[in-house]
C-alpha cells in the first residue's frame, strides 16, 4: 500500500477546518473586543449587538484622560526603545565579535528575566525602583522595560552582527576608515535590518507590557494597559474595550511595518540582508 | 621611476614557536608589479597582512616611500586592496563603493565624480554605476574591486589573490584587465597568488616563498629559466629536476648509460640537483654514446597535435616530462631510448 502525495478529500476537508478553527482561535478575543467596543448595551447574550454605538469612546475620552494616557505610553515605548538599543547594541556586538569567556552564562543571564514569570521578577524590580524612587517616572517604567526588550534586542543582534562578513570591516580599515567611522558607514548599515527589528520589538515589549507596568505606575505614568485593566476593574467592561481598539491601532500598525521589512521566519535567525 | 616605493626591512613573524616569516626583505619600485607566489602556508598571507597593518611584525621594519609605517593602524597607510572574496559593500551601489574611500578621505564632490567616473571608465563599468554589487557578475565585482583600490591613488596596490574566486573563463580577462590598469597608473603593486601562470604572466619580478622565506626573487624569466633551487623549479610547473654524481665535471646516475656536462659542475663534486625544462631535451632512438646523453625508458607518450608529451623513466622512480615539438614519429611505451640534455640548458639548482 502506498500513500500518495494527493490529499483525500476527507484529510483535506480536515486540514481546511482545523486551519480556520485556528485563526478563529486568535481573531475571535479581537472580534469580541471590538463588538463589546462599538455595541450599545450588548452583554454578550445574543450573538450581535442590536445597535453600534461610539458612546463607550466617548465615555473613555471623558472618564480617563486618554490623550495623556497614550502620550505616556508613547514616550515610555521610546524611552525603553532608546535605552534598550544602547545597551544591546555593544552587549550584542561584543557577543557577536569578540571571544568572550562564559559568553553562554552571559547569554543565560540576558535571557533570565524572560524565563521566570514576569510578576516574579516584576515584585523584585518594583521594590528595588521604589527604594530608588523610580516608580512613577518615565525613566523608571522605561527602564523595568527595557529587560523584558533587552533579551530580545541582543538576540535579534547577536545574530545580526554574527552575520557581518569580517572581510568588509578589513575592507572598510584597508580604505581608511577608523573605528568610529567603520561603524557609522559599514556597519549600522549591514546591520540596519536587525536594529530596526530590535527596536520595533523593543517598543512593542513596552507597549504591551502590563505586570511590570502595574508594579511600577502612578498617577503620572498610567499606560494604555494598565488603564485597560483599570477602567474593566470599575466595572465599565465596554469602555475598557474602547480603550484596547485604540490600544490595538499601533500594535498593529507596527505589525504591519516589521512585516513589510523583515520577514518573519527569520526574525530570530539572520534578518535578510542589505 | 625607479625610486623605492615599498621597502620589507627583516621581517619576522612568530605564531608560537611556528615562524611564519623569517627574515624577509623585499624592494618594491615605483611602477613596479610584485609577485609574492608560493604554496599555501608559505607565509605569502602572513606578509600581505603585515603590509596592510592588520598583523605586527615581531621584528623588521615596513617602509613606505621612505616613511617607516610599522607601527601605523591600517587605515592611515594609504594603501588600496584588491580581495580575493571581493568585498564590495553590499549596501552601496557600484558608484558609491568606488567612491567609499574617497568619501572617507573627504574629497570634494565634484572632485570624487571626476575620479569615479575615470575609474568606471578604465574598468568598462561606466554603465553599471547605479547597479548593485549582487546584480553583478564574479567578473564585474572584480573590475569594481579593482576600481574602488585605485580610485584615490594609494602608494601601493595590493592584490590577494583576487582572480582565484572567479571562472576559469574569466581569469584570462580579468588578468588583463589588471595588467593594463596597473601599468597605466604606473603604481607599485604586490600581487599574491599561488598560480606560477599568474605570477608569470603579470609581474615585473616574482618573489617564490617557502616556509616563511623568500627561496627566489627575479623576473618571470629568470624564475622560469634557471631557478636557483629545486622548490622553484618544482612549483614553477616542473618536477623536472634529478640527482646526478658529479665527478670531475662529469655527472652520472647509477644504473643508468650515459653522462651529462655543463658549465654548473665545474666546481663541484658528489650529489647535485639538475632541471631541465621539458621542451629542451632531445630525443633519438639511435644508440649515442656522445656527451649529455642518458639512456631511457618511455613510461607514457601522448599525441596532443602540435607536440608529443612524453614521460621518461632514468631510473625506477625517476621521471622526467620531455615535450617534443620537433620532428615526426612517435616513440611508442615501454620503448628504450636517448635523451640528449644540451649543456646549455641544463641549470644546477640547490636542493632545499
Amino acid at each position: 500500500m502506498t500513500f500518495g502525495f494527493r490529499m483525500r478529500p476527507w484529510r483535506r476537508l480536515l486540514m481546511i477546518v482545523s486551519l480556520a478553527l485556528f485563526v478563529l482561535f486568535i481573531i475571535l478575543p479581537f472580534v469580541m473586543i471590538f463588538l463589546q467596543a462599538f455595541g450599545a448595551d450588548w452583554f454578550g447574550m445574543e450573538p450581535l449587538p442590536r445597535a453600534w454605538t461610539l458612546k463607550w469612546f466617548q465615555w473613555a475620552g471623558e472618564t480617563v484622560d486618554i490623550v495623556k494616557v497614550l502620550i505616556n505610553t508613547l514616550i515610555i515605548g521610546f524611552l525603553a526603545t532608546v535605552i534598550a538599543l544602547a545597551v544591546s547594541i555593544p552587549a550584542a556586538w561584543a557577543i557577536a565579535r569578540r571571544r568572550l569567556p562564559l559568553k553562554g552564562l552571559l547569554m543565560g543571564l540576558i535571557l533570565f528575566p524572560r524565563m521566570i514569570p514576569e510578576i516574579t521578577y516584576a515584585l523584585g524590580v518594583g521594590r528595588i525602583f521604589y527604594f530608588l524612587n523610580l516608580t512613577n517616572t518615565y525613566l523608571g517604567v522605561a527602564l523595568a522595560h527595557v529587560i523584558l526588550a533587552a533579551p530580545f534586542a541582543v538576540l535579534v543582534l547577536t545574530s545580526t552582527f554574527e552575520g557581518i562578513d569580517n572581510r568588509l570591516l578589513e575592507a572598510g580599515t584597508v580604505f581608511g576608515c577608523n573605528t568610529s567611522q567603520l561603524f557609522l558607514r559599514v556597519i549600522l548599515p549591514l546591520a540596519l535590518p536587525g536594529i530596526v527589528a530590535a527596536a520595533l520589538f523593543s517598543f512593542l515589549s513596552s507597549y504591551n507590557d502590563f505586570v511590570l507596568t502595574l508594579m511600577l505606575y502612578g498617577p503620572d505614568t498610567v499606560t494604555l494597559s494598565v488603564q485597560t485593566f483599570l477602567t474593566f476593574g470599575d466595572g465599565y467592561t465596554s469602555v475598557a474595550s474602547a480603550i484596547s481598539v485604540i490600544l490595538l491601532i499601533p500594535a498593529l500598525l507596527f505589525l504591519a511595518a516589521l512585516l513589510r521589512m523583515v520577514k518573519p521566519e527569520n526574525l530570530l535567525g539572520g534578518l535578510k540582508g542589505a | 621611476m625607479n625610486e623605492t616605493s615599498l621597502e620589507l626591512q627583516n621581517i619576522a613573524k612568530y605564531f608560537g614557536q611556528l615562524a611564519a616569516l623569517n627574515d624577509v626583505s623585499l624592494a618594491v619600485s615605483n611602477g613596479e608589479f610584485l609577485t609574492l607566489l608560493g604554496p599555501s602556508g608559505c607565509g605569502k598571507t602572513t606578509l600581505l597582512r603585515i603590509l596592510t597593518g592588520y598583523l605586527q611584525p615581531d621584528s623588521g621594519r615596513v617602509i613606505v616611500a621612505g616613511k617607516d609605517v610599522t607601527e601605523t593602524p591600517p587605515h592611515k597607510r594609504n594603501m588600496g586592496m584588491v580581495f580575493q572574496s571581493f568585498a564590495l559593500f553590499p549596501h552601496l551601489s557600484v558608484n558609491d563603493n568606488i567612491a567609499f574611500p574617497l568619501k572617507i578621505r573627504h574629497v570634494p564632490a565634484s572632485e570624487q565624480k571626476k575620479l569615479v567616473d575615470e575609474a568606471l571608465r578604465m574598468v568598462h563599468l561606466e554603465t553599471h554605476a547605479q547597479s548593485f554589487p549582487r546584480q553583478l557578475s564574479g567578473g564585474q565585482q572584480q573590475r569594481v574591486g579593482l576600481a574602488r583600490a585605485i580610485v584615490f591613488r594609494p602608494s601601493i596596490l595590493l592584490l590577494d589573490e583576487p582572480l582565484s574566486n572567479l571562472d576559469a573563463n574569466l581569469r584570462e580577462e580579468m588578468r588583463a584587465e589588471i595588467n593594463q590598469v596597473t601599468r597605466r597608473l604606473g603604481i607599485a603593486s604586490v600581487y599574491v597568488t599561488h598560480d606560477q601562470q599568474e605570477a608569470l604572466a603579470l609581474s615585473d619580478r616574482i618573489a617564490v616563498m617557502n616556509h616563511g622565506k623568500v627561496i627566489q626573487v627575479g623576473t618571470p624569466d629568470e624564475i622560469y629559466n634557471t631557478p636557483r633551487t629545486r622548490f622553484v623549479a618544482d612549483f614553477i610547473g616542473h618536477s623536472n629536476c634529478f640527482t646526478v654524481r658529479v665527478d670531475g665535471g662529469s655527472g652520472t646516475i647509477d644504473g643508468v648509460e650515459g653522462s651529462l656536462a655543463t658549465e654548473g659542475f665545474r666546481d663541484l663534486s658528489g650529489p647535485t640537483s639538475v632541471f631541465v625544462h621539458p621542451g629542451d631535451v632531445q630525443l633519438s632512438s639511435e644508440t649515442r654514446q656522445g656527451k649529455n646523453g642518458l639512456h631511457c625508458t618511455v613510461v607514457d607518450a601522448a599525441f596532443l597535435g602540435d607536440r608529443v608529451e612524453y614521460v621518461l623513466e632514468l631510473v625506477p622512480g625517476v621521471r622526467l616530462k620531455v615535450h617534443n615539438t620537433g620532428g615526426r614519429g612517435l616513440f611508442s611505451p615501454g620503448s628504450r631510448i636517448w635523451a640528449t640534455f644540451p649543456s646549455d640548458k641544463m641549470v644546477v639548482v640547490e636542493n632545499d
